[in-house]
Order: C-alpha cells, then structure tokens, then sequence
C-alpha cells in the first residue's frame, strides 16, 4: 500500500512537473516540428510573431506583410540603409513646373511574374488603383496632391500634381505603392495571387500562419540566390530564438531584447527602425473626448519608465516624428517628463478632479512589448487616479478593432518615415485613409500637414512641422512614447544578409543572401 | 457499515459498498493522515490556501502591484526572498497574491462545475430512461472537446477577465461531475434502503436529497480536490495565453508568460510562480488522492 502511494505521488508529481513544464516552454515545439514537416530542406524560414495576414499590397497594414510583399512587389522608389531615395522601378526622376510635376524614367526589361512587361501602363494602372476610393488603400493619402498620371510613352511617366508636393517620394516608397501587373487589376487576383517584378514570386499562403515565395527567374536585380523563402509565424520569440538554435529557422526577426541576448553564437543585427510605439486615443466619447482628461494622461505617462521595463532601455522617447530633419523637440508640447501635479491639474479642469477609468487594447501577437508596456502605464497612470484597463486582443481582432476604431485607447506600432506629411497625413489629412483609428481630426492639422508638404524651404518646413509635433502633443492627440530598435538574428551559415530600417525594404537583401 | 447523514439506516442485502466513509469527521481526518497521499496534499494544500488567504487579507510583504523603478529584475535578496521583476515589483507579494487569485477562480468554476454537474448527474442517475438520455449524450458532446479547448472557446466567446475564466473553467468540468455522480446514483437507487424508503410512501425529494446525496458527498469530494487542481491548471494556462484575468489582477500563468523572454538572464521570474503552480496543483492532487483513499473502505481497512 505504501509503495502504491509512494509509486502514486512520484506519477502525480512527474505529470504536474511535466504539465508545468509544458506551461513554462511556451510553445517551442510545436512551431519547430510544424517548419521541419513544411519546408524542404532548401528553404530559406524567416520567423515572425505574426503571420502574413493579407496578400493585396495596397490596403496591409501588418508590419510581417510590408516585409513579405516588399520581398514580391516593387516601388518606383526605394529607401537605401541610410534612408536616402535609391532608384527601384524609376532608373531616374526629375521635378518640373515649379514642383508640379514629377516624370520618371522606367527602367526595361522588368518582367512580371505572369510574363508580362513592366511599362508606364502599369504605373499609370497601379496609381489609379491606389486612388480609387473602392480599393481602401490604407496609403492613398501619399498621392492627394496627384491630379493625373500621365504615360509620356512606354517607359516614361509624369505625376501631374495639383500643389508641390515635397512626400512624394517618400510616399512611393510604401508596399501600399507597389507597382502591380495589369493583368492582375483586370482580372482582379490581386487580393488573392500576387505578381509582381520583385526578387521572390508567390508560391502558397495559410492566412496568420505562413506563406511561401519561389525565387524569380526573370528578376530584373540578379540571379536570386535563395530557391525558396518560408515566411512562417510562431507565435512567441522565445520560440524563435528555440527554433533558430535547432536550425529549422534561419533568420529570426524579434523586437524583445532580452530574448535577442539570449542567443550567443549568433550574429544579431540591430537597427533603430522607422517606427514608434503610441498610445492611440478616440476622441469621439467617454472620457477621453475630453481633451484635459487626455492631457492628464499624457503628464501622467512616464515613457522613459516604460522604455525602461518594455524593451529594457532600448530605445528612444519620442515625439510624433521620431527621426530625420523634422524629428518633434521637445517630445511633447505640454509635459515633456512625467509630472503628476500637472497630470491632478488638468484632471482637475476636466471636471474629474478623482480621475476616470478607460480601456487600452494591446496585441502581444503584433507587438510582443506591448503587454510590458500597458502594464507599466497602468501603474503609472494609477498614481493620478486615472485607471487604465488592459484588454489583450489576438493579432487579426486588434487590426479589425484599430481599423474600425472600436477602441479607447490602442497601444500601437506604427510605420514612421523622416517626412511628416508621409507618417500622419493618412491619419490627419484632409480625406486621411486611417482617420476612423486616427480619432482626432482638426482644420488646424490638416492645414499644418499641407503647408509643410507644399513648402519648398527647408526651415519654413521645419516650422511648420515644429508646430504640428506641438499641436498634436498640445491637444494630447495620441500619447507617444519610443522608438525601439528591431533584431534580426541570422542562424548559421547565413551569408550576406543585412537588416534595413524601412519596413518595406527590411528584408530586400534576402535574395542575394546565401546559405552554406 | 454506517451511512453518513442516514444515521442508523438498516444494512441490507444490495447495499453499495462504495460510497461508505470513515465515522465521523474526526475519522476522515485521521484516515486521511494515515494515507501518505493524503498527509503530503493536505500540508501542500493548506499551504497555498494558506498563502492565499494571506494575500487576500493584504497580507503581503509588498503592494503586489507597487513598480520599483529602482529595483528593477533584482536577484533573491533578504528584502526580496523571490527577487523583483522586469517591473521592479516584489515577486514574492505576487506569487502570493497570483495563488489568492487562481484559488478564487478555481473555487468559483469547480463551485459551477460541481453543483450543475452533480444535478445533472443525480437526475441522470435517479430519473433514468430518456432523461438520463438526453443528458448523457449532452455529456458526451462535451467530452467530445478536450475541457482546456472547451474553456478557450467560453473565454473566446465571453472575452478575458476573473468571472469569465471560472464560467470556462466550470463548463469544461461539468462533464466529469455528472459522470462521477451518476454512476454511484444509479447503484443507491437500487439499494436496499432506498427501495425501502420507496415502499415506505417516501417522496422523490426525501429519497433524493437525504438518502442519496449525502451518500455521494465523499466521492464528490475527491472529485472537487482533484478538480481544484486542474482549475489552477486550466487558470495559469488561460492566463498564459492571455486569456485570463487582465492586468493589474496577479495571475501566475501571465507571470510565467512575462517571464519566458527572462528564463535565461533572470531565472527567478520564471521559477517561484512555476513552482507555485506545481505545489498547488501537487497538493491538491494528492489531496484528491488521499481523501479517495481514506474514503474507500477497501483501502482504509488495510
């Protein structure tokens, strides 16, 4: 009876250790055997926490999707490392009229994946696109100064705009500006089979899990070292950092920096990327349509603390534009540092004088951060009395609540870029395409927003975007907190690989990287 | 043999043997401590409910939920037994406050399990024929989805927080009740003294809720401890996928969440909440085990 009990208990304690055990390893295993079963021995795995969630490049809105289908699509233009404009479909590009229109010179010999020749029909084709109200491009914006698109013949084409426009550029850099087959528009695949001249062309998609692309042929850069890319997601980055020391993931993209630490032995690739974590708010009811209870928040938010326990001091606080020439200084117009007694008085003027209570959604899935950061605000924000609930969304619910605007607050992620008017006119703009999780809208920024993109002056620019970091902070549009830097970990035996801070470019060198 | 709550019912032929317990509570307290099961699940288990009821008098060293920004991912010290987290918080106040809290959830669902299920059990046992039926295969359905799969899809459909988690939890063990209430009704009903208490004139609610009830009380007992450790189980696991309760409620499933990307530079984080949730779930595992043991009269006569 005694050895039956004994015998009993090692049993029991041997489950619960192993239950327990199964809890704490996260889900490393799964994930692993899943790539080893799904990819052949020749392909290339990228890992990511989210899975490619749409294929049509105009309207995505996931980060994983900019980095996938700028690996399948082309721009007119492309972003360098060192964020300078680079030729991509447009050998060259000239302003003329006064700044009034831009006419590009298209490079030949460009192919799509369908066989077709890349002319100015598709630009003119793909441009059209973008602006037709039906498609829901989420970056239609970058192109409202554009009146016509005209094809001066088969390889040159003018952007007739209605007012100088200094974003342009930087607008047609975007995945939301790819250049797409015509035959694809027509036939209207492009939500379900892309084609595009990039360095890597569609082979197979499992929406939120992972999607495989075959090496171009006819890819207009070179030779495309890599047959076959697997865009795989595991759901968190310990997994990753798992399956990339068992070599069935060969570069791992993570944001988390102790899980980066981790991986001695690895080459690691750091880069500040073009992008910046925001607590977006919804003006339109409750308590945050008021605008002290918003600045309460914003005075009540220490961001260097959130810096500090979310990606432990990687990162940088920042204001509404967080890098190049018009970068927000201060960070912020009203509390540039935490300061309760401010945070008391304008929850005071507000007329809540003991606080007000509201719900943040996070998605751990899109931004593995954003729970540490919640967390972190929450105690802080506690400390004036303003309660924050956290609510924790699956990656395609959070997208679905931030487009619709269904929330009170969102901690976010957002794509930034070094021109203003590129990073916020699709939010404040006058027509902005995300202006519903925008929230606030107002005359005065879009007019700011105008004036800085038609300006043609360096220091009027400054100015004008000087006093558009100041409005939105001013008026607690959003609360911005930093910027943070992206890891890519290359796995052994990957040659040639470097990590670009723009996300539609992040991982363009893939094809020319190789494994030994 | 005695029938506890029957008092000196008649020992006749047909009599169910199984539901027997020892004399008294004194007896089931000593028959537990003579078990060896039984003696190290009750002093696991009167730990953590000791733990608990600690937390939720604020007896904890810290605020569970006060942020130390100058005491960020501190290794185990004297001020810290548990060390802090990323957050600088004590990890101790938090494992403590984590078990309160995973105690309440899973008091609440085993709490929704055992009194719909055992209903459901007792009519399926008692009535028979087509109401019996009809709740079997309701059962059955049931277990046809893993209780952890039943109680993600509740949450999914109810959304994240304290109640939700315990009405998932609840729902996915209501099955296992009915199963383990209705077999034992089923042989009661034919017992001897039943059927003497049918020929008596004896109402269905007399016969149901004083002859046959308390008869099942000890297995639901053993049923309730071993529920009570997979409801923390289920509990740390929702709340590891971020299905439990949100923010600021201390949960040790999101704690050990938090703590995967720190495994390797900061073990502390990962291990005491993990160890909390083995010590609960061993505890009143081997409880569960102990009390059957203690219970059963073939095991307690040896």
């Amino acid at each position: 009876m005694r050895h039956r009990n004994v015998l009993r208990g090692v049993i029991v304690l041997a489950a619960s250790l192993g239950l327990a055990g199964a809890l704490c390893s996260s889900v490393g295993a799964a994930p692993r055997v899943q790539a080893r079963h799904s990819s052949s021995p020749s392909t290339f795995v990228v890992a990511s926490t989210s899975g490619v969630q749409k294929l049509d490049p105009d309207v995505v809105t996931n980060f994983v999707d900019f980095q996938t289908l700028g690996l399948v699509y082309d721009q007119l233009v492309r972003y360098n490392k060192e964020l300078q404009f680079v030729p991509d479909l447009a050998r060259s590009w000239a302003f003329s009229k006064g700044n009034r229109a831009i006419t590009f010179q298209l490079r030949r010999g460009v192919i799509f994946d369908d066989g077709s020749s890349f002319t100015s029909a598709n630009v003119v084709a793909s441009l059209n696109r973008v602006l037709a109200p039906k498609t829901g491009d989420a970056s239609a914006s970058y192109l409202s100064a554009v009146k016509s698109i005209v094809a001066n013949g088969p390889y040159s084409v003018t952007l007739v705009l209605s007012r100088p426009d200094s974003s342009i550029l930087s607008g047609l850099t975007s995945v939301n500006l790819s250049m797409l087959s015509t035959k694809a528009i027509a036939a209207g695949t492009v939500a379900t089979a892309p084609d595009g001249t990039g360095p890597f062309a569609f082979s197979s998609w499992s929406p939120n899990n992972y999607l495989v692309l075959n090496a171009n042929p006819h890819y207009w850069g070179g030779k495309v070292t890599q047959a076959s890319v697997k865009v795989e997601a595991i759901p968190t980055e310990q997994s990753i950092a798992s399956a990339i020391e068992a070599n069935t993931v060969q570069l791992g993209l993570l944001t988390e920096p102790e899980v980066a630490k981790t991986l001695t032995g690895y080459k690691v690739q750091k880069v500040l990327d073009l992008s910046y974590r925001a607590l977006m708010l919804q003006d339109k009811t409750g308590p945050l349509a008021n605008v002290n209870n918003r600045r309460a928040l914003e005075c009540a938010i220490n961001r260097k603390q959130i810096v500090a326990d979310s990606v432990f001091g990687q990162g940088q606080v920042v204001g509404p534009v967080p890098v190049g020439p018009f970068a927000s200084r201060p960070v912020s117009a009203i509390c540039p540092n935490t300061n309760i007694v401010a945070a008391k008085r304008y929850l005071k003027a507000a007329g809540d004088p003991s606080g007000f209570s509201f719900t943040a959604i996070t998605s751990v899935a899109l931004d593995p951060t954003s729970s540490a950061q919640a967390i972190a605000a929450q105690s802080e924000l506690a400390q004036a009395g303003i309660k924050m609930n956290i609510q924790n969304l699956a990656g395609d619910a959070y997208i679905q609540d931030w487009l619709k605007g269904t929330f009170q607050a969102a901690f976010a992620w957002n794509g930034a870029d070094p021109d203003p008017y590129t990073m916020y006119g699709r939010y404040f703009g006058k027509g902005a395409d995300l202006g519903v999780p925008a929230g606030y809208s107002s005359p005065v920024l879009q007019n700011l927003l105008l004036a800085g993109d038609e300006s043609s002056s360096l220091t009027a620019q400054q100015k004008d975007y000087s006093e558009l970091s100041a409005k939105l902070t001013g008026n607690a549009v959003w609360v911005w907190l930093f910027t943070s830097y992206d890891y890519a970990v290359v796995g052994h035996g990957v040659h040639g690989f470097s990590f670009f801070p723009s996300l539609t470019d992040s991982l363009q060198t893939l094809s020319s990287t190789s494994v030994s | 043999m005695s029938v506890t709550g029957l008092g000196p019912a008649p020992s006749m032929p047909g009599d169910v043997d199984l539901v027997a317990q020892p004399e008294g509570r004194q007896g089931l307290l000593r028959a537990l401590w003579h078990s060896a099961n039984g003696r190290v699940g009750l002093v696991l288990a009167g730990v953590v409910v000791a733990a608990a009821i600690v937390a939720s008098f604020g007896g904890t060293p810290y605020d569970p939920q006060f942020q130390n920004a100058a005491a960020l991912l501190q290794h185990p010290t004297w001020s810290h037994p548990f060390g802090t987290d990323q957050f600088g918080r004590d990890i101790l106040s938090l494992v403590l406050d984590g078990l309160g809290v995973s105690l309440e959830i899973a008091c609440l669902a085993v709490a929704i399990a055992g009194v719909i299920g055992t209903i459901a059990g007792v009519v399926a046992g008692f009535l028979g024929r087509w109401t019996s039926a009809v709740i079997m295969r309701v059962t059955d359905m049931m277990f046809a989805i893993p209780a952890i799969l039943l109680a993600l899809i509740v949450v999914a459909a109810l959304g994240a927080g304290w109640l939700n988690s315990a009405i998932a939890i609840g729902v996915g063990y209501i099955p296992i009740f009915v199963r383990v209430v209705r077999g034992p009704v089923l042989a009661l009903r034919e017992s001897g003294y039943v059927s003497a208490g049918r020929v008596l004139g004896f109402s269905r609610r007399r016969l149901l809720f004083r002859h046959i009830l308390p008869n099942v009380s000890g297995i639901l007992a053993v049923q309730t401890s071993l529920a009570l450790a997979w409801s923390v189980l289920a509990e740390a696991s929702l709340s590891f996928l971020g299905l439990g309760p949100p923010p600021p409620t201390a949960s040790l499933g999101e704690m050990v969440s938090q703590a995967g990307s720190l495994a390797a530079t900061a073990w502390w984080t990962l291990a005491f909440p993990s160890v909390a949730i083995i010590v609960a779930v061993i505890g009143f595992n081997l409880l569960g085990d102990g009390l059957r043991d203690a219970i059963d009269p073939r095991t307690r006569k040896r």
